[in-house]
């Protein structure tokens, strides 16, 4: 609204801004463009001191992970691809991260530092690295032959220089030139420039959560298939230890037990599966083996507290890799 | 010299120079033999904005069609990024670059500052020097005093370089109501003249036009061949047509390109020595200048210089660097210092320092707008980031539409060599017009739309949430519908499967 002159109407964006933000340490947010008209531009309000304050805390993501965390690495990231990298506009000139081609000036580049720090990552070279893609806001709508002829040159340019995707710190250019692309038939994909720094190596940790599910499950599925194989003989289990409609008990328990341990193992709705099966161990604890008391459940006992713990884990962090739940998002 | 740099539209390199000129066995390769070979195919030419009276030009409308002249503007795209790629190369040569620009641009500010003490200083200085000193508050002013001029010698035809002042008068419309003959003697100029269309660029005037452009227009009005369209061929044609008229003619006309106050001279630069032609040849000169052109000392002139075709072409200096300080023996010298809303603008606080404008074009040849719209899509006199500045100050109404025809990328005041921040002046001018209601009113209901559902949280992310819905099941033809703008020429984003905020709520709690 603001590019496009329309300081009143943007008023009530900018004070909401201000009271969603205020009172944090740092503001950081994915996209350059915003930054700049955070840090640069928010006037339309008036400058109080909370204002000022929210305003000077607006860091942009790559700006505050390599200014201000002082990231020095990315050990687990791996990212095997040609890269174009798009410095939009108000990024490059206004948020600085990267040296301008118009301005004699030695050259140094915020992102490239952040991304090289991946494995495997290659930058191409365009033939005009910071010629504007042709967002520019609402000028994609209102003179939008132009701002596509730009968008189409931007993406062709990344194409013939042998980009596979093309990362930015700025969503917007990165909406418009995906736009453009798909509408042109140019086969490069369009990241977030955080999106590298946090794919996955695959490595010996990588299999660790997996395997966790597969030893926490395996009780479950077991025991399920048991009970499956001989109701009759669970049934009567049951009632030796006190359960309640001991015959009835058995048919719900059956899938609790058999569907929970293979939606923990598979990762699929784990933390639900994990929450369930959670209350069967500690259900169990309590309602058999401690009123028992003998050493045999006492075992028992503590070791369903222990299995609860570990599905505690599974609620808390996710299922990990290899998963349906992972894979799907 | 090293592979050249990679192209946007590589099949437009011409695979060897057909217009190389050699030197013993070498190309020549400084100033324009720097420049890229470039080919193009014949193509129409697209023709620049329609223009109605005083109505909002439709600067869209005609860059669609420029666009849709895909050898024009092409042509016209790389050929000024060459012309930009050689201002970096030269920008690179000089070390204190920067400190030029910065100087520059405070030697143009104190002189504006204190503008009335300098022209005055100028006007003494140049009077001592025999030069007749006239005064034009307005464009009408200005061509009536240069009329008087030449109706006191009975004069009948004038020869003239390229002025953009003269451009913004109405020079020549008004000299031919008068039936005085203008022959202009710039190349780039001439054509346009002939063609009745007006400059597109600055500092090249015919840039949008390709050979073939040319040579039907020289097939119309001095006669040569329209299937040659030779570069070489047509300059030379249009040498030997022109050079028995600047013999004859009664006067000569040069624009400034800097004016020093120290001395009472004004300094030329042009790269075809037309404007020494034109003051030289005819017994009396005329000089049409901006009162912005003033600079206070000759010591500051080497500035200047040094930056002015550096901008503009690439190249370190043009090849005639004239300065003007008086009449030859049996000749009149006359300046013209012209107002035409200067100094009212030199009022207007946050747009007082676009008078310091050299006129390079280097900002035109660097807007990725520009390039690909061509000047004349801006229906006015000054186009690209310059003219979105300066032309809502000659007819705001008229030229409301152009604040907005920019990205705001800001590489114009970048390479702008005295700092003008020309951006931050398109965004100022937005808000301005916006005020004044010089705006669309579809534009005016969805902006005032969209403050209203980008403050309400609840709101917004319900039209989010629908937004997203719509794009993920409604069939093509729904979506891309005569009000889609935004689906004419892109495809619309992807729907994300959930979005930060419900990714936010399900996995950081509902911890705010």
């Amino acid at each position: 609204m603001a590019n496009s002159g329309f300081n009143v109407e943007a008023a009530d964006t900018e004070a909401l801004f201000v009271r969603n933000f205020s009172g944090f340490d740092y503001v950081v947010a994915p996209s350059g463009s915003c930054v700049h008209h955070v840090r640069d531009n928010f006037d339309a309000i008036e400058q109080t001191p909370e204002v000022k304050e929210v305003r000077a805390r607006t860091y942009e993501l790559v700006e505050f992970l390599r200014d201000i965390q002082k990231v020095q690495a990315f050990p687990w990231a791996r990212f095997p691809h040609r890269v174009g990298l798009h410095n939009s506009c108000g990024t490059l000139r206004r948020v600085k991260h990267a040296a301008a081609s118009e301005l004699h000036e030695p050259f140094f580049s915020k992102p490239m530092d952040l991304l090289s720090k991946v494995e495997g990552i290659e930058f191409v070279t365009p033939a005009r690295p910071d010629e504007c893609c042709g967002f520019g806001g609402t000028f994609s709508v209102f003179e939008e032959v132009v701002s596509t002829k730009m968008g189409y040159d931007k993406v062709s340019d990344h194409a013939r220089a042998g980009a596979e995707y093309i990362v930015s710190a700025d969503s917007s250019c990165l909406m418009h030139q995906q736009g453009c692309a798909e509408r042109i038939g140019v086969p490069i994909k369009f990241i977030h420039c955080s999106d590298p720094e946090r794919s996955r190596r695959m490595n010996g940790k990588a299999f660790l959560l997996p395997l966790a599910r597969l030893l926490m499950s395996s009780l479950f599925i077991w025991d399920g298939v048991v009970m499956l194989r001989n109701p009759s003989a669970t049934a009567q289990y049951f009632a030796s230890v006190h359960v309640p409609a001991p015959n009835v008990a058995v048919w719900p328990a059956i899938p609790v037990h058999l569907l929970g341990g293979l939606a923990v193992l598979a990762g699929f709705y784990t933390r639900w599966a994990a929450a369930l099966l959670a209350l069967v161990c500690l259900g169990t604890a309590f309602g058999v083996h401690l009123p028992a008391g003998d050493p045999a459940n006492m075992i028992n006992f503590y070791k369903n507290l222990v299995m609860t713990g570990g599905l505690l884990y599974v609620i808390a962090f996710g299922p990990g890799g290899l998963s349906f739940d992972r894979e799907a998002t | 010299m090293s592979t050249p740099p990679a192209m946007l539209y590589p099949e437009l390199l011409a695979p060897f120079d057909l217009h190389a000129i050699t030197r013993d066995g070498h190309r020549l390769d400084h100033a324009e033999g720097a420049s890229k070979p470039l080919q193009s195919r014949p193509e129409p030419q697209p023709r620049g904005a329609k223009v109605h009276g005083s109505r909002p030009i439709d600067q869209a409308e005609a860059a669609a069609r420029f666009i849709a002249a895909p050898e024009h503007e092409k042509m016209h795209d790389e050929r000024l990024w060459d012309l930009r790629q050689k201002r970096d190369r030269e920008m690179h040569g000089i070390a204190e670059w920067e400190e030029l620009r910065s100087l520059a641009s405070a030697i143009k500010e104190h002189t504006l500052t204190h503008l009335d003490q300098y022209l005055e200083q100028f006007e003494a200085n140049a009077r001592s020097n025999g030069i007749h000193v006239h005064w034009a508050r307005d464009a009408v002013e200005h061509n009536q005093i240069v009329h008087g001029i030449l109706k006191g010698h009975g004069a009948k035809s004038l020869i003239k370089s390229k002025s953009m002042l003269t451009e913004e008068c109405g020079f020549r419309p008004y000299m031919a109501s008068v039936g005085i003959e203008i022959i202009e003697t710039d190349l780039g100029e001439r054509i346009q003249q002939l063609d009745n269309e007006d400059p597109s660029h600055v500092v090249v005037p015919a840039v949008h036009k390709l050979r073939t452009d040319v040579a039907e227009v020289f097939a119309k009005t001095i006669g040569t061949d329209p299937a040659n369209s030779d570069v070489h061929y047509l300059a030379e044609a249009q040498r030997e047509a022109t050079r028995p008229l600047i013999l004859a003619a009664d006067a000569g006309m040069t624009g400034c390109n800097f004016a020093v106050a120290e001395t009472g001279t004004f300094v030329v630069c042009t790269n075809e020595g037309n404007a020494d032609l034109s003051a030289n040849v005819p017994k009396l000169h005329i000089a049409s200048i901006g009162i912005e052109k003033i600079i206070p000392r000759l010591e500051h002139l080497a500035l200047f210089v040094r930056l002015l075709s550096r901008s503009a072409l690439g190249s370190p200096v043009t090849q005639y660097t004239s300065h003007f300080r008086g009449p030859r023996e049996g000749g009149e010298m006359h300046i013209v210092l012209v107002d035409n809303g200067r100094s009212e603008r030199l009022g207007m606080e946050e747009f007082w320092t676009s008078l310091k404008c050299i006129r390079c074009g280097a900002c035109m040849n660097t807007c990725p707008v520009y390039r690909r719209s061509g000047g004349l899509s801006y229906g006015a006199t000054y186009s690209g980031p310059i003219g979105l500045i300066i032309d809502p100050t000659f007819n705001q109404r008229k030229y409301s539409n152009l604040p907005f025809a920019s990205t705001l990328n800001g590489s114009c005041s970048n390479v702008c060599p005295v700092k003008i921040n020309i951006h931050e002046q398109i965004y100022a001018w937005r808000r301005v017009l916006t005020e004044c209601h010089e705006t669309p009113l579809a534009k005016r209901v969805e902006m005032k739309a969209a403050g209203e559902l980008l403050s309400r949280p609840a709101a917004y992310r319900t039209a989010v949430a629908a937004a997203d819905i719509a794009l993920a099941h409604l069939p093509r033809w729904v979506i891309y519908n005569g009000l889609n703008a935004w689906g004419r020429h892109h495809e619309v984003p992807h729907p994300p499967k959930e979005t930060f905020h419900s990714w936010y709520q399900a996995n950081r709690g509902g911890k705010q």
